[in-house]
């Protein structure tokens, strides 16, 4: 497979990837823990979207769009209701209560959708060609558009509207952020319906290259940390730009090493960079 | 070499050889030189942000220098890490009282003392005779030194229970346990009382007869004039005095460096 | 009746396995403030390597894998404990660098790569098809197949005294001081001259050789080794167990340990179909899910035990 194939289904890869880690980077930023449940958040995503389009018989664009507003919804309604009341307690009481989330979600999936793989069967797709080889489909450019849009959209976000502006606020200090009168309450609750609905999109997008599965939030939450203590935990650029290095990374290295260890080498990445710069490429965030 | 020594005979326990701590742009520690004789007290003062805590740090192996190097009894100590210095005979305390918060204030005592056989895991499966002598040496000090400091008390009490006073004391006293022969104390009169004061001296000039060499920072000057034989004042990172008591007291530079900053805020 | 009888039989003996994995998280984390998320990795290493040891040399018959030492199982037992303690050892270097949320990852990972490994690498673990037939211990012991499975249980009740009573012991002594200390401050830790990061090791590869033995008793158990036996599941069983019994002490990790397993188990009671089995599967995550969820939000310090009892040497006179 050639380079530029091998690229192009990098940045795939790598834009889907960015949709996932930036809400979870963000909420990260915001409330200071690993929410591990939102690689559940994707996989909602992707599972409301099959329904949304195979099974109710949505147009495309638009099961899109339900199903990132039903995972904005069910991710606000887990801040609301399950991490919220809880905060107090710390990021590793956050982090578990995650996990156990996240055994709900998953648990949850199996049993409305079963445990066969669900496949989005998107029809023919106008294929981008150059000379013999076909080097993408019509889906994968949108998908590259799409994040590239994401990117735009919430850079506009962060630095132009007082959300945004309060976000980055929240991130560095919050009792600093409470004092001069930022609503965290409010604040929080956008951010996790912005994170989650992207997580959503992510899903959808994943699942449209093929299919659903029940284990995917499990696997693409472990990529998410991958990307993210990559980039830095505290930073989102940083994240986006680790989504991108991880994705086209793994792509790449199915080249040389065996096609199922791609997740490995996302852990070999995890580690490398913990070891060697705990706090990622542009820094920020560690906990301790 | 800076003539604080009246009997030349006397070791040095600890020497600082221009010891820089340098970041981000700013000078914690700028080329600080001095030595503490063996049975000496000797003090650190200087104003807030002077950097004395930082300077401990330094010596104890908490953070490392940028540049200059640490010699402990003619050892140049500079490399090693922290708890290799608590092995070797220097100990110290911190601006804040800390302790384990969850073990009882006798853990705490008990956790010091240097190479129990217990500690290691054949030690603790096998638990020779040895260990078990140990370990109940060990406890009687621990005890007695709990009576002493009026916390015998305390002894099953954990240490995150007790009031910032109390923790203070029982961190004093588990470096005590320790044996050693430097003590670093940081800030040891803070918030306690003044007539507690008087038997801390008391108590510190004792330590000292039994062949503990002391390094001490506070601010209570009354404090420091009565337990120093001699001491170094900092200001900005820097040495910018030394000398008996009495005499650093009257030092204009010592005077200017307190005065110094609440002048400038005047000022402005 | 007997079959009820052999049921419970066979739950207390998953109650035993995972309490010794239950005892060395709490060792771990209870006891030494260490966040392991990859206790199934030092389990499949123990595992695979008992497995790899005490099979039957290929060739002799229609098995399909390429490694097998036929030696006696209790060489077997041994080398699953100690390859777990290299493994963690090895874990450890770079792992226990890190702290909180970063260590948690860091084993996490650790253990997905052994997963990974084990599908994977067909020349070493026969990949997705496995081992099966393995040698079990003390067989001989008895002649009909249903009286096996008290024996095993033996074994297993056996195992979980002395590794109860080893780390106990290790516990009331300074050893086990010296952990809470640096689990309480690591800081002070270093100021009392302790070497921290080492006993943060011992600590790490002492609880990986004890899961190792565990994985190996499991496969003793069950006779055959496959990968999709070491899900993350079997970590997150003792993490909610350890919270459950109240993370500490290591009566609190057993009691856990067979509350939440008995509970787990007895679900299969009411398993009247395939497709049964896979609502109910999932159906068990969502409560261990919800069971994680709520012990935090309303006892984030144990159901059963308060920190107060005997771990704290209380001093008389």
């Amino acid at each position: 497979m050639g380079v530029v194939e091998t690229l192009i289904f990098g940045l795939v890869t790598g834009s889907i990837l960015l949709l996932g880690t930036v809400g979870f980077s963000m909420i990260r930023r915001v409330d200071n823990f690993l929410n591990i449940a939102h690689g559940q958040m994707v996989a909602l995503g992707g599972y409301f979207g099959y329904t949304f389009y195979q099974q109710v018989g949505l147009n495309f664009a638009v099961a899109t769009i339900a199903a990132m507003v039903v995972t904005g919804v069910i991710g606000w309604l887990s801040y609301k209701v399950v991490f919220g009341p809880i905060r107090e307690h710390g990021p590793l009481y956050l982090l578990f209560t995650s996990v156990g989330l996240s055994f709900i979600f998953h648990g949850l999936i199996e049993m409305v959708w079963g445990t066969t793989p669900k496949a989005f069967r998107l029809g023919q797709m106008f294929m981008l060609e150059a000379g013999d080889s076909v080097l993408a489909s019509s889906l994968e450019l949108w998908i590259i558009g799409v994040a590239l849009a994401a990117v735009v959209v919430l850079h506009l976000l962060m630095t132009r509207t007082r959300t945004g502006i309060s976000i980055r606020a929240m991130s560095s200090d919050v009792n600093l952020a409470r004092v001069r009168g930022i609503n965290i309450e409010k604040v929080s609750g956008i951010v996790w319906i912005v994170g989650s609905s992207l997580a959503g999109l992510a899903g959808v997008l994943m699942g449209a290259q093929g299919t659903v599965f029940s284990d995917m939030g499990w696997s693409i939450i472990l990529v998410i940390l991958s990307a993210s203590v990559l980039g830095g935990l505290g930073s989102i650029y940083g994240v986006m730009l680790g989504a991108m290095v991880i994705g086209i990374g793994m792509d790449f290295s199915v080249q040389f090493i065996n096609p199922a260890y791609r997740y490995s080498v996302a852990f070999a990445v995890i580690m490398i960079v913990l070891i060697v710069r705990p706090q990622g490429i542009f820094g920020g965030g560690t906990s301790e | 070499m800076n003539g604080n020594t009246q009997d030349k005979k006397t070791r040095t326990m600890l020497e600082t050889r221009d010891v820089a701590l340098h970041f981000g742009g700013v000078k914690a520690v700028d080329g600080v030189s001095l030595e503490v004789p063996e049975g000496g007290i000797i003090g650190l003062i200087g104003p807030n942000g002077a950097g004395k805590t930082t300077l401990f740090n330094v010596v104890a192996g908490f953070l490392e220098s940028t540049g200059g190097s640490v010699i402990f009894d003619d050892e140049d100590i500079t490399d090693l890490p922290a708890w290799a210095r608590v092995r070797k005979g220097v100990a110290r305390t911190f601006q804040t009282p800390h302790g384990f918060p969850e073990l009882t204030v006798y853990e705490n005592l008990m956790v010091a003392p240097i190479d129990q056989e217990g500690e290691r895991i054949r030690g603790s499966l096998l638990w020779r005779r040895n260990a078990v002598e140990r370990e109940r040496r060990e406890r009687e000090r621990a005890l007695e030194l709990l009576e002493k400091l009026d916390l015998y008390e305390y002894r099953n009490t954990m240490v995150c229970n007790l009031a910032a006073g109390d923790a203070r004391v029982v961190e004093f006293a588990r470096q005590v346990m320790l044996n050693p022969q430097l003590l670093l104390l940081d800030e040891p009169a803070a918030g306690i009382n003044p007539q507690i004061s008087d038997s801390l001296v008391e108590l510190l000039r004792e330590l000292r007869d039994g062949g503990l060499t002391l390094l001490v920072i506070d601010h209570n000057l009354g404090f420091m004039m009565e337990l120093c034989d001699f001491m170094y004042v900092m200001s900005a990172g820097k040495v910018i005095a030394q000398g008996k008591p009495a005499e650093v007291a009257k030092d204009p530079n010592v005077i200017e460096a307190y005065l110094g900053a609440s002048h400038e805020s005047t000022r402005a | 009746m007997s079959s009820y009888l052999l049921f419970a039989v066979g739950i207390l003996i998953l109650i035993g396995i995972y309490a010794l994995l239950t005892m060395s998280l709490n060792l771990k984390f209870g006891v030494t403030g260490l966040i392991d998320l990859g206790l199934v990795g030092y389990f499949a290493v123990g595992a695979y390597t008992y497995a790899l040891f005490t099979a039957s040399p290929p060739g002799t018959g229609v098995e399909s894998y390429n490694i097998g030492l036929g030696l006696p199982l209790w060489v077997g037992f041994i080398a699953a404990a100690l390859a777990a303690g290299l493994f963690s050892f090895l874990v450890g270097l770079p792992a226990l660098r890190l702290r909180g949320e970063y260590l948690a990852i860091a084993t996490y990972a650790a253990a997905e790569v052994v997963k990974a490994v084990a599908s994977n690498e067909e020349w070493l673990t026969n990949g997705v098809v496995g081992y099966s037939g393995l040698p079990q211990p003390m067989r001989g012991a008895v002649e009909a197949g249903n009286s096996y499975q008290y024996v095993f249980l033996a074994i297993v009740v056996v195992s979980v005294v002395v590794v109860y009573w080893l780390l106990r012991r290790m516990q009331v002594r300074p050893f086990g001081r010296a952990l809470r200390a640096v689990r309480e401050s690591e800081e002070v830790a270093l100021s009392v001259g302790k070497n921290v990061a080492r006993y943060r090791m011992k600590a790490f590869v002492i609880g990986g050789m004890i899961a190792g033995f565990a994985g190996a008793l499991y496969i003793g158990y069950t006779t055959l080794i496959v990968p999709t036996m070491f899900a993350a599941e079997v970590t997150w069983t003792a993490w909610i167990a350890l919270v459950i019994g109240g993370s500490g002490n290591y009566r609190g990790a057993i009691l856990g340990t067979a509350i939440l397993l008995s509970a787990q188990e007895l679900t299969r009671f009411f398993q009247a179909s395939a497709d049964m089995a896979s609502l109910l599967a999932a159906s068990r995550f969502v409560a261990m899910g919800l069971l994680l969820v709520v012990i935090i939000r309303f006892r984030p310090r144990g159901i059963l035990t308060e920190k107060t009892e005997s771990d704290i040497a209380l001093v008389g006179d």
